[in-house]
Parts: C-alpha cells; structure tokens; sequence
C-alpha cells in the first residue's frame, strides 16, 4: 500500500497506474456483452491521461538535449534525440486536441489525431532501432571480450547462462535496456491500431494491459529497493 | 532554472493539482462573468473547458483519500511535538471522508452504481459538510498555532535571542498567517455550495483563486528548495 501511495504521488507513477485501469477496461469491454459503462469509464480515463500529461511535451524536447548530450555514440545519440523529438510532437498535437475537445480552440481533430498516432509510432520506431542497435553492440562486445561470470550453476540465471550465454549476459546486467524493447515492442501495436492497421481490439488491450505493467515494474522495484 | 522548478512542480501530482485547481476557480469566475455580461458562446466554451478541469482533478485525486488515512495513522504513531496534533488527524479523517463520497458521486455519473436521485443530493451534502468541518479544523488549528509562535516570539525578543531564531520565527508565523488566509478563502467554497451564504459564483471563484494561487506558491517554494 505504501508503494502504491508513493508511485501515485508522482505524475508519471500516476499515470501509469491509470494507464493499466484503462487498458484493463478496454480488455475486459471486449468481453463484455453490455460494455457501455466500462467504455465511458475508459474514455473518463483517456482524457484524464491527456489532461494530466498536459504541458510534458515540453519536459520531452528538454529530454530530447539531454539525451543527444549524455549519449556518446553518434548513432545512439541520433536516434535517442530524434525518438524524444517525435515524442514532443505526438505530445504537442495531443495537447491541441485536448484544448479542442474543451472547447477553447477550434481545429480539425481528425487530421491532428493522425498526426498525433503517427508521431508516436515514429518515436516508438525510433526507440526500437536504437535499443536493438545498443543490444547489438553489447553482444559484439560481449562476444569479443567473453567475460568469465561468476554464477550460481543450480539457479534460473544458471540455466539461463547454459543455453545461452548471451541472452543470460544482458539479462543480468542489462535489465532496463531488454524492459525497454520490450515495452516498446508492446506499445507499438496501439497507434497501428489507432491509424487503422490493426482491427484486433483484444490485441491492442492485452498489449496496452502489459506495457503498462512493464512501465510500473522499474516504479515498484524502486520502492522495493 | 525555471524551467527546472515548472518541470519538477509539474512532475508532482500535488503540483498539478493545485495548479488545476487554480485554473478550475478561474474558468468559474470568467464564465460566471461571461454568462452575466451575455457572450453565450464564451460562457458555453468555457463551462465545457470547466468540466473537463473538474474531471481531471477528480482523476488526479483518485487514491488521496487513502493517502490522507496513511498521514493520519502516521501521526497517531508517532506522536510529534505539536500539542495539538488530535487536529491534523481529524482534518485528514474529514477530508478523506468527503473525497469518498465525491468518488461515489463520480461512479453514480459514470453509471457504474445507481443511486436515487435523492441520495445523490445527500451524499453531495454531506460531502461539503466534511470538507467544510475539515477546513474548520484546519483554521482552529493554524490559530492555536500562531498563537504558540507569536508567544514565543514575545519571549524571544525579550530574552535578546539570536536574530536568527527570530527571523525564523517570524517567517513561521507568515507561514500561519498565510494559511489562514488560504483556510478563510477555502471557508467560503463549501459554505456557498451549503448555502450558509448567498450562493455567489463570482465568490466562489475570487475565493478558490485566491487559495489555489498561495497554494500552488506553496509548491513552488517546496520544489524550488531541493537540491
């Protein structure tokens, strides 16, 4: 409960937590037979997503220097840069939606809804290419140095390392790198489904569902730790 | 820097809040005083822009009920200095009691329980009635303690302490005063919606203005002094 509390103070954790409540709704309205109430639930929790991410598309262009300024291959700095530029604009085209469905300013929702979920594919395309890329480098590297571990044989890390020592390598010591293609690999199905490539909607909600729980994980173990 | 302070204050759900809330009392006054100088369509835009502010805020607040129990329990368990700390726990139960049945009001409108229409209005009451008495709370308890730090600031200067203490002691008690403003704004909201005074749209949105602005300079002040 206490975690809960502390993940809920932050607007990331927040909405995170929401995030999970509204692919939930999505998932469980594919199976229901009168699914209205569960669907307005949804949309009260979309647009209070929207709402309270309103001005990030800032904090995302600020990230997007950090990130060219931290990273010191030319390649990953590229991609990292870029994936936060197009986050900002898929950020950017939300906000004026929001502003649209509140009445204060009159544009062609439509349009900028498209713009908005192409944005964000971008981004997550992005963000794909460059984790693999860095996963790519870390095997050469790793298969270049290969590095004795010290690991317990009679463990699942063990078992791990014995049928592939690679995939064991970057899951003990690369943990964050692997949840983040992952997630990605998850969320890239919710803007095809929004731009009309995907029709499967229990697809789009199991993926949302799993997405934002590999969102929470990073929250929850820092709270463990 | 500032972009730093407005990245951290907004990072905070309480930072968001408070600034929603700001902007909330704010649309409610320009609307009140678009729909009394007759623009329509300005009044309509911002009553929608109103509404969808209150939904959020009420999102943002989803989970504070049991934050306020949590600080509550804390209190009862720790039992720190303040000779009257039975009145922050009793500010926490009450506003925590009112932030659910505003939760139940919200499922009703969602259609997720049904509720009579009478019991509707009931549970609104009896809603503004807790938030009323913990604002009340609040109030009785920022003058018993500035009553404690005005005391002591007497003592103080009469026994010639160091200009530090005293400088912090004074900024102690523009920090009470400063509350009591904001709780006496905050009086007026749930007294006008109990109508214990005129209902006025127009108060209402000057009070809730002004309380969310000390509030949100609160936050500001808080984010601005970590490292």
């Amino acid at each position: 409960m206490d975690q809960l509390i502390h993940i809920n103070t932050s607007r990331n954790g927040h909405d995170k937590l929401v995030r999970l409540a509204q692919y939930s709704c999505k998932l469980i309205a594919n199976w229901k037979k009168d699914p209205s109430w569960i669907l307005q639930l949804e949309a009260t929790l979309r647009l209070s997503r929207k709402l309270l991410r309103f001005g990030t598309c800032i904090d995302s262009l600020y990230a997007s220097a950090k990130a060219v300024g931290e990273q010191r291959d030319p390649v990953l700095r590229f991609l990292r840069g870029l994936s936060k530029v197009a986050n900002s604009m898929y950020l950017f085209a939300d906000h004026l939606l929001v502003l649209h469905t509140s009445k204060l300013l009159d544009i062609d929702s439509a349009s900028w809804s498209k713009t908005s979920s192409k944005c964000w594919l971008y981004s997550i395309v992005l963000q794909l290419v460059g984790d693999l890329y860095e996963i790519n480098k870390l095997i050469e590297n790793q298969v270049h140095n290969k590095t004795c571990r010290d690991i317990p044989v009679l463990s699942f890390q063990g078992v791990v390392e014995a049928y592939d020592p690679v995939f064991s390598f970057l899951l003990q010591e690369h943990k964050p790198l692997l949840r983040s293609l992952l997630t990605n690999l998850f969320n890239i199905f919710i803007p095809l489904a929004t731009l009309g490539y995907i029709t499967n909607k229990s697809l789009v909600a199991v993926c949302g569902v799993t997405s934002s729980y590999l969102y929470l994980i990073p929250l929850l173990n820092k709270q463990i730790r | 820097v500032k972009i730093k302070i407005a990245s951290r204050l907004l990072a905070k759900t309480l930072g968001r809040d408070k600034i929603y809330r700001f902007l909330q009392y704010t649309l409610r006054l320009l609307q009140y005083l678009a729909e009394q100088n007759g623009h329509k369509n300005a009044h309509v835009r911002l009553l929608h822009a109103l509404q969808q502010v209150t939904v959020a805020r009420k999102m943002i607040r989803i989970g504070k009920q049991i934050e306020f129990l949590d600080a509550a329990s804390t209190i009862l368990q720790k039992r720190p200095k303040d000779p009257y700390y039975e009145l922050p726990i009793a500010r926490y139960a009450a506003l925590s009691g009112w932030l659910c049945l505003d939760m139940l009001q919200w499922l009703h409108s969602l259609k997720i329980i049904q509720l009579q229409p009478s019991t509707v209005l009931s549970v609104k009451k009896a809603g503004w009635r807790f938030w009323l008495s913990g604002i009340v709370i609040s109030f009785i308890h920022g003058l018993l303690t500035l009553r404690d730090v005005e005391a002591r600031l007497v003592v103080a200067k009469h026994s010639k302490e160091s200009k530090g203490e005293i400088k912090s002691l004074y900024q102690a008690r523009f920090k009470k005063v400063r509350q009591l403003v904001a709780d006496s704004c905050d009086l007026l909201i749930p007294s006008s919606y109990l109508e214990m005074i005129p209902k006025n749209d127009a108060l209402v949105g000057v009070a809730g203005c002004i309380s969310s602005a000390l509030a949100v300079r609160d936050q500001i002040q808080a984010v601005a002094s970590l490292p």
